[in-house]
């Protein structure tokens, strides 16, 4: 393997694949990245048997090769050449990968590429769904975080993702709440999928395509034909693949409350400032926010209005009230009110939506004035133990 | 003997008399007098739900093989059940008991228990209610009950078992032992052939041999059933009379085949269908459970039940299914072949609890600051049990 | 299955598990320390995952990259899940680890493999953890399990697994492993074979490593001339061998193992007694104390093993041992 490309670009691409790099693993090869110079480009590969990373960086090949080298190593030392010409060459004996420029040079030894686990490749996939970047990296941001956690019930920690009738809709939940959105699946051609069955997508996979995600373009998403792993091809020159979940989401459509009662809007950011300071003084008693909606008077010169509460234990208390449009009758609910801060933290749009029922069914949250959007967060109230 | 101050405990045991046989006796006179046998075909291996007294005299039996009481009573009348109309009668007859006890507890459709109210001197003496009772059923419905009353079930319900038919017996009190000690150990509830057996071969051959013995020496034998014998045994039984039926213990299902079952994949399918039957009954009633059993009557009619503990109550229908397949396979099918085939097969659920409960418990959290932070799955939770 | 040796019962059964449609996902391979429980296990894992040959053959190729990796240790979807170096017990986190692993649908491979030996050694926590996987398995991941002592195995994941009895390898099947896979002498394979009491693992270890024959040697003979010492001298030996607990336990599992010999020899069944050179000991005992009472004294071997797993001091162990010895 002999070859020369722009230390930019192998920068780049290096930072990009280690984010699939194992920093714990019983297998010692998964901190190396594999580094392939074939069909005039370098391929740069990684994965922590979770996800992997795949990323092609142009360079002039001199001659074809394979070789893996230890991540920190290779990219701590590109990182401090200039942005100038790196040269890489397999040294004839054994793994050892001479990169150079006109004043430094390193050998760095890397290890047998056969034992590096095969990554998959979309081939002989079903065709693939496309999304355009920009809505998946919403999709993403608004869903993802509702996932649990903690590994007790694995389909929890991941996102749902369905294709039905040219949409796609990711999501996810926790025990006490879920989060839902959908956007529409780009046409594009006519060998783009519109309907692909579920799967359910580790959410640290998406965290981790979000970071890597470029600004624009086109997503591709298939599934191997092994159903085992979904893969990402974004522009001709990135694939994160990741393993799937087994087992089967709770058919969440169920719990999306039917009806409401009573709807409060009121500006996003209105209510993400008085839920912070709810939540300064919640944060010592189990989070507990009383949430009131109190109707306008018929006058109109009252408006409706949101105010949250809170107690801090022996510490004093805090009331917050923030005007807002209210349809339907007043009501009081009891929220843990890091589940409002969460989403109140990724929304963008300019006003939110609270939809209730009674104070012992789910609340919902729903962004208002984006066109287009189909967000749903559902909050499962608290109530007393009497 | 002493009086205590609330009045003797009188506990009465109804049971109508060969009930399905005697309504088709009733509703086609012609019967009577003929061998009447209530139950499955005999020429689809049929059960014996009830036969009447004649029927009996050649040795029929109920839940015997239709087959066999055909071989011993060939010229058997053979009638299909008519639920319908025994539920009809028997809700005729409960409401005649309705009007005579303080608390009615009904244990099948032909078979009751109801608490009197206390024996104290110059109280209507329990002869006389019970006698009134079978007047009324007989003269309301035409129908046969006997009845035996004692201080509590166990005695009662010897006592009408003991003086069928159209039986009326009271044992009073203090005459607990006479009326208990002759009678053989295997009239006892709970002695089925199994423990009778093993009783006898320690020389207990009467209910008076079992008491005299100490409980300790019982224990040891039988275990903790060895207790409840004991305490029978000596007439003590203090269960009370339930108004209100129990939540089911079990929930199941079985089946008997036409043709017995030699081969492990054939059962599989039959065990697979039962569990999902149950699963679908338990979904019904909102119930859980955690323990299931499967029940295998073998071709010689031996009856070998296994059951799995699950880590978690359920009612999902996957589950249940795999835990009753891996009971056929692990537990049955190396004893299937030969002359080891299968009759019938059940699967039961126990161990229940409502779900309820269970997904609230299993899912909320209690926030603390007297809070709980119920999960939003609780209605799928009770839905399919996804716990 | 050619690369293990031995066991043929347990290799057929497996290989007919891969033939027919549904396979079990959870297998418990038992029998003594070092006879190649896990060897097997993980023969088998290289056969559930071979793509270079159908796995219904019943044998992997060996050649494919995926028979390769699981070789080397390096197969992505095969985990062999140990207790840290040092330490005894399995932990609660590994198994925890291990747990969502088997959450997520395989790497490279066919199933998600993970081989957990000597499970007893699991920590209370872990094995209930474990549980929860084992009943509902996702549908690719495969459990293999090895125990040396599957009676003390919760009794709830030992109902929920497939039970593969396996025995010690006979001197033959020892020394025929050590010459054709270990290129070892014959000769020299026979001897190790004699003294191995069927633990191919164990003469693997010792081929590498002298002093652990010389050590078996030593104990072998000193548990062999017990039978003809005096009773003062079997206290002064026995007290000497079970200076602490672990050579107490070394020495228990020796005795048993060469007690079987004995009763071997007793019941006229020299043809599979093992030990070699002390084969003509077994034999001359055997045929003198007779078969019920050498029985009588395996059983008590047995039984100390089991006390000094419940902490039973060992040096009284081995002496209460010493005394009961059946002499003629």
């Amino acid at each position: 393997m002999k070859l020369t490309c722009k230390q930019q670009d192998l920068a780049r691409g290096l930072s990009t694949v280690s984010h699939a790099v194992s920093t714990r693993s019983t297998l010692p090869i998964l901190s190396n990245i594999l580094l392939s110079a074939e069909n005039g480009r370098l391929r740069l590969s990684a994965t922590n048997l979770e996800i992997g990373i795949t990323c092609w960086v142009p360079a002039n090949i001199q001659e074809e090769g394979t070789t893996t080298s230890p991540s920190r190593l290779l990219t701590d030392f590109v990182n401090t050449l200039p942005p100038a010409d790196v040269s890489l060459a397999l040294q004839p004996s054994g793994q050892s990968l001479k990169v150079s420029d006109q004043r430094s040079q390193a050998t760095i030894r890397g290890m047998e590429p056969g034992e590096f686990p095969t990554i998959p490749t979309a081939d002989g996939g079903e065709p693939p769904l496309t999304v355009s970047v920009s809505d998946l990296r919403t999709m993403i941001g608004e869903v993802a975080f509702a996932a649990a956690t903690d590994d007790a019930r694995p389909v929890f920690t991941g996102v749902l993702a369905r294709a039905r009738d040219g949409r796609l809709t990711f999501a996810a939940a926790d025990s006490f709440r879920l989060a839902v959105r959908s956007v529409a699946l780009t046409e594009n051609g006519a060998a783009s999928a519109t309907t692909l069955s579920d799967m359910l997508i580790p959410a640290r996979t998406l965290s981790e395509l979000a970071k890597v995600l470029p600004d624009d373009g086109t997503v591709y998403i298939v599934v191997t034909p092994n159903r085992n792993q979904v893969l990402f091809r974004i522009g001709d020159d990135l694939e994160l693949v990741s393993t799937l979940i087994s087992g089967q989401f709770p058919n969440y459509e169920v719990i999306l409350p039917k009806s409401r009662t009573t709807r409060v809007t009121l500006p996003t950011d209105e209510l993400r400032q008085a839920a912070k300071q709810a939540s300064i003084f919640a944060r010592d008693s189990a989070n507990i926010v009383r949430l009131k909606v109190a109707e306008g008077q018929g006058d109109g010169l009252t408006p409706g209005a949101v105010i949250l509460s809170a107690t801090a234990e022996e510490n004093g208390d805090t009331t917050s009230t923030r005007d807002g449009t209210v349809d339907g009758p007043g009501m009081e609910i009891i929220f843990n009110v890091k589940y409002l801060t969460d989403v109140l933290g990724v929304l963008s749009t300019s006003s939110v939506a609270l939809e209730l029922n009674s104070p012992q069914q789910p609340g919902v949250i729903k962004p208002v004035g984006d066109e287009g959007s189909d967000y749903q967060y559902v909050i499962m109230p608290m109530h007393s133990t009497r | 003997m002493e009086i205590p101050a609330q009045g003797f405990r009188r506990v009465l045991h109804a049971d109508l008399d060969c009930f399905f046989a005697a309504v088709e006796e009733l509703d086609d006179p012609s019967l009577r007098g003929k061998p009447v046998i209530v139950g499955g075909d005999p020429d689809r291996r049929g059960v014996v739900s009830t036969a009447n007294y004649v029927a009996r005299r050649y040795g029929v039996a109920s839940a015997m093989a239709a087959a066999q009481a055909r071989r011993l009573c060939p010229q058997a009348i053979f009638l299909r059940p008519r639920f319908d109309r025994y539920r009809e009668l028997s809700r005729r007859v409960m409401a005649i008991l309705e009007d005579a006890v303080v608390a009615l507890e009904q244990v099948s459709v032909d078979e009751v228990y109801g608490e009197l109210p206390p024996g104290q001197p110059g109280c209507e003496r329990a002869e006389t209610i019970a006698r009134r009772i079978k007047s009324r059923v007989y003269g309301e419905t035409g129908l046969v009950i006997s009845i035996g009353v004692g201080r509590n079930k166990s005695i009662a319900k010897l006592a009408s078992d003991l003086s069928k038919p159209d039986g009326c017996l009271v044992v009073r009190p203090g005459q607990e032992e006479t009326f208990l000690h002759p009678l053989p150990v295997g009239r006892l509830n709970g002695v089925g052939p199994h423990t009778r057996e093993r009783l006898e071969r320690l020389g207990l051959l009467t209910v008076g041999d079992l008491a005299a013995r100490s409980l300790a020496e019982l224990e040891a034998v039988l275990g903790k059933h060895g207790r409840w014998l004991w305490h029978l045994a000596r007439g003590e039984d203090d269960r009370p009379v339930e108004t209100e039926r129990e939540p089911p213990k079990s929930i199941s299902h079985e089946n008997t085949y036409e043709r017995d079952i030699a081969d492990v994949e054939r059962a599989a399918g039959h065990v697979r269908e039962l569990a999902l039957a149950v699963a679908r009954r338990a979904a019904s009633k909102s119930m859980i459970g955690r323990t299931i059993t499967l029940k295998v009557k073998w071709s010689n009619f031996q009856i070998l039940t296994r059951q799995q503990v699950l880590a978690a109550p359920t009612a999902e229908p996957e589950m249940l299914a795999t835990a009753a397949d891996r009971i056929l396979r692990d537990q049955i099918s190396p004893l299937l072949g030969g002359e080891h085939a299968i009759r019938l097969l059940g699967v039961a659920l126990s161990g229940l609890a409502s779900a309820h409960d269970a997904a609230r418990t299993v899912w909320q959290v209690r926030a603390g600051h007297g809070m709980i932070q119920p999960s939003l799955w609780d209605v799928l939770a009770v839905e399919r049990s996804i716990l | 299955m050619r690369g293990v040796y031995g066991n043929r019962q347990a290799q057929l059964r497996l290989e007919r598990a891969v033939q027919g449609d549904g396979i079990s996902h959870a297998w418990l391979f038992t029998g003594p320390a070092e006879i190649g429980k896990t060897a097997l296990a993980l023969e088998f894992a290289k056969l559930l995952q071979c793509t270079g040959r159908d796995p219904a053959s019943g044998e992997p190729c060996g050649e494919c990259l995926s028979c390769r990796k699981v070789s080397h240790g390096t197969h992505p979807d095969v985990t062999v899940i140990e207790p840290k170096k040092g330490e005894r017990t399995l932990k609660v986190e590994a198994v925890r680890d291990m747990i969502r692993l088997a959450s997520l649908t395989p790497t490279e491979g066919r199933w998600r493999i993970f081989v957990l030996p000597d499970i007893e050694r699991m920590a209370l926590a872990g094995a209930n953890a474990l549980l929860k996987t084992l009943e509902e398995p996702s549908p690719q991941v495969i459990l293999l399990l090895t125990s040396s002592e599957p009676e003390v195995i919760l009794p709830t994941v030992l109902s929920r697994c497939q039970v593969v009895p396996m025995l010690p390898l006979s001197p033959d099947e020892v020394s025929a492993a050590l010459a054709e896979r270990w290129q070892m002498p014959a000769d020299e394979a026979k001897t190790l074979a004699g003294l191995a009491n069927g633990r191919l693992g164990w003469a693997v270890r010792a081929a590498e490593n002298p002093e652990l024959v010389e050590q078996r040697t030593h104990e072998l003979d000193e548990i062999a001339s017990l039978a003809t010492a005096s009773r003062d001298e079997r206290l002064r030996r026995a007290g000497a061998l079970g200076k602490d607990v672990e050579s107490a336990r070394r020495v228990l599992e020796l005795w048993a193992l060469w007690w079987r010999d004995v009763v071997l020899a007793a019941g006229g069944a020299s043809h599979l007694v093992m030990a070699g050179e002390l084969r003509a000991r077994a034999e001359r005992l055997g045929h003198r104390i007779g078969l019920n009472s050498s029985q009588t004294f395996l059983r008590a071997l047995l039984d100390a093993q089991l006390a000094l797993e419940a902490n039973a001091n060992p040096r009284l162990t081995l002496e209460v041992l010493a005394l009961d010895l059946p002499t003629s």
